[in-house]
């Protein structure tokens, strides 16, 4: 597997602790969604890949070079901030023509291309399209300067249900013609569940769960079985229980197949997961404060 | 990046040359100043002096200030600084073409009102006066590429537009008021002449009220040579040092201030003070040092605005 984007033990503070000694491994030529609640470091750990913040502690490398270390990393990975910013008092065709001016490797064709086919009107001010015209735009600059990597960090987060769907679906579009990595964020695990096949879950500042989309839905479980207080599988590692008065349901990450008769095996959502994760991680929390 | 900054500095660049070109305008149909000048003339030249100040603040509130502080308000600078270029080009670009403009635009201004003025019977007071000079010649240049700097320097540290254009009017007020008062006379070196004070040369008395009338004769000050800016004017004993005024000085003055004397009167009591040996002593700036002192200012506040450019171009690779 390469990697993309590769950190160890990448720490950033400001006053509180943003990122947590994050240690990432993201393959290339994937869609890796990037979750995790507000706050949890999604918008940190993807500023820094692009360059515009410096970690505290810790290395990161994307695309094999040091973020925003020149030129030629510039060029190889485009990023998309969060509200994806544009600048309101020029055209769409200003806008390319920044691009082209600014881009080295810039696709003319392709930006074009876009334009027309998202409908969008060149002699438009971008202070004047939708919330989701400008996301598209940020998206077009970003694709044709046909970067390596793609980061964007909630990028359908201010969309509307519509919105959020067709920029997610060009997205996929781009993603097959070009052969790009996409890195991109979410607080809203059903948008990253329609578009990414690789997942990493931050929770405050941590790496809580990182994986293929299929081997992590492989390896977790859900066991239905009569009520029991023992919350122990035997290779199985629980994440999550939950009881009935007469049954008991666990969440577990087991790396073999469970063929204990007293359980009834059957598959999880990538939400579930998600939220039993985020519980876990939770509940290890609140017992660390109250030690 | 040449385009995007033109393009990005539309609106700002021609309201800046639009207003400085109205004033032009209005300068060029009122004529030049002369000797016996209209009211309008009269009035355009306290208006030339007062713009050719102003317009270098104005710079670095508008031009300045908001640079980066503007993109980063706007989240742009994401957009900006993840093009396939460096924030060193990006700001290199900005800092070349509209520092550039701001230094040219206020030097060609300046100059014109330079020529302008050059007629006027208020230029008889010299243009070294610190009203006059700091708008003259090519020392404006100076201030307006130090004030975008400034401008700048605060917007990269500030990141706010408003904040970072109140702190460059703040420090950019308060250097053009220390630089007249504490720095230029030192920027070269000074003339003196110690010289008898007579009755054409005396300029004024400055008296208090005192116990004694006589006491209350504080100094005495002689006419520096013509449009020469005199920053000291001190009376010195017969061995060259300072001194109070003494009385033979204080009570002819005192009388000459109260009832008025004869001009005979005056002489010999000013002889009086020559043959003990009082002398005044006056340094001065003459009036050819105007464009060596020009010029040297130009270079004093273009080590400033380097200074504020590197740290500008240290300073924003910090900005996230």
């Amino acid at each position: 597997m390469t990697s993309i984007v590769r950190t160890s033990a990448l720490t950033k503070r400001y006053r509180r602790t943003a990122l947590d000694n994050c240690t990432i491994d993201v393959p290339a030529g994937r869609v890796t969604g990037l979750i995790g609640q507000n706050g949890a470091g999604k918008s940190t750990l993807l500023t820094i890949a692009a360059g515009m913040l410096e970690p505290t502690s810790g290395s990161i490398e994307v695309c094999g070079g040091t973020p925003g270390s020149g030129r030629e990393q510039l060029e190889k990975v485009g990023f998309v901030a969060q509200d994806t910013p544009t600048y309101s008092q020029l055209t769409v065709a200003e806008h390319l023509r920044m691009g082209a001016a600014l881009n080295r490797r810039w696709d003319a064709a392709l930006a074009e291309k876009r334009v027309a086919a998202l409908g969008l009107d060149p002699r438009q001010k971008a202070g004047t399209l939708s919330g989701g015209q400008r996301a598209q735009l940020a998206l077009t600059l970003c694709v044709a300067k046909r970067p390596e990597l793609l980061l964007l960090d909630e990028p359908v987060a201010a969309l509307d249900p519509l919105a959020r769907r067709n920029f997610l679906s060009d997205l996929m579009e781009v993603v097959a013609d070009t052969g790009m990595s996409v890195v991109l964020s979410s607080h809203l695990i059903a948008d990253l569940e329609r578009v990414c096949d690789h997942l990493v879950l931050l929770v405050t500042g941590q790496v809580r769960m990182a994986g293929d989309v299929d081997d992590l839905l492989a390896t977790h479980h859900r066991l239905t079985g009569p009520r029991t207080e023992r919350e122990e599988v035997p290779g199985a590692h629980v994440l999550h229980a939950s009881h009935t008065e007469r049954q008991t349901t666990l969440l577990v990450q087991a790396d073999n197949p469970i063929d204990d008769p007293l359980w009834t095996v059957s598959d999880v959502s990538i939400e579930d997961l998600v939220l039993a994760h985020m519980e876990a991680a939770q509940s290890a929390r609140a017992l660390e404060v109250a030690r | 990046m040449t385009w995007l900054t033109l393009r990005q500095f539309r609106v700002q660049g021609i309201a800046m040359v639009g207003l400085v070109g109205a004033l032009a305008v209005l300068f060029a149909v009122a004529g030049k100043a002369g000797p016996a000048p209209s009211t309008l003339v009269n009035s355009l030249y306290y208006v030339g002096n007062i713009a050719i100040f102003v317009l270098p603040a104005l710079l670095g509130a508008f031009w300045g200030a908001p640079m980066v502080a503007r993109e980063v308000e706007a989240g742009t600078h994401s957009l900006a600084w993840n093009q396939g270029i460096t924030r060193g080009r990006w700001l290199a670009t900005k800092v070349v073409l509209v520092g550039g403009a701001a230094a040219l635009l206020t030097g060609l201004a300046s100059l014109a009102v330079t020529w302008w003025a050059g007629g006027a019977s208020q230029e008889a007071m010299g243009r070294l006066l610190p009203v006059t000079f700091g708008a003259r010649g090519v020392a404006p240049a100076g201030y307006a590429l130090f004030a975008f700097s400034l401008g700048l320097a605060a917007g990269i540290l500030l990141r706010r537009v408003l904040p970072a254009m109140a702190v460059t009017l703040a420090v950019f007020l308060a250097v053009q008021i220390a630089v007249p008062v504490v720095v230029r006379d030192l920027l070269l070196p000074t003339t003196q002449e110690t010289v008898a004070i007579t009755p054409q040369n005396m300029e004024y008395v400055y008296l208090v009220n005192a116990g004694r009338p006589e006491d209350g004769v504080r100094e005495v000050g002689v006419r520096g040579p013509e449009n020469a800016w005199v920053i000291d004017n001190t009376l010195v004993d017969a061995a060259g040092n300072p001194t109070a005024v003494p009385p033979v000085l204080a009570s002819c003055m005192i009388k000459l201030h109260t009832t008025g004397v004869a001009r005979d009167e005056l002489e010999t009591c000013l002889a009086k003070t020559s043959e003990a040996g009082y002398r005044q002593r006056v340094t001065y700036h003459s009036a050819s040092s105007f464009w060596p002192l020009q010029w040297t200012e130009l270079g004093l506040f273009l080590v400033l605005s380097g200074g504020l450019v590197w740290l500008s171009f240290r300073r924003i690779r910090k900005v996230h």
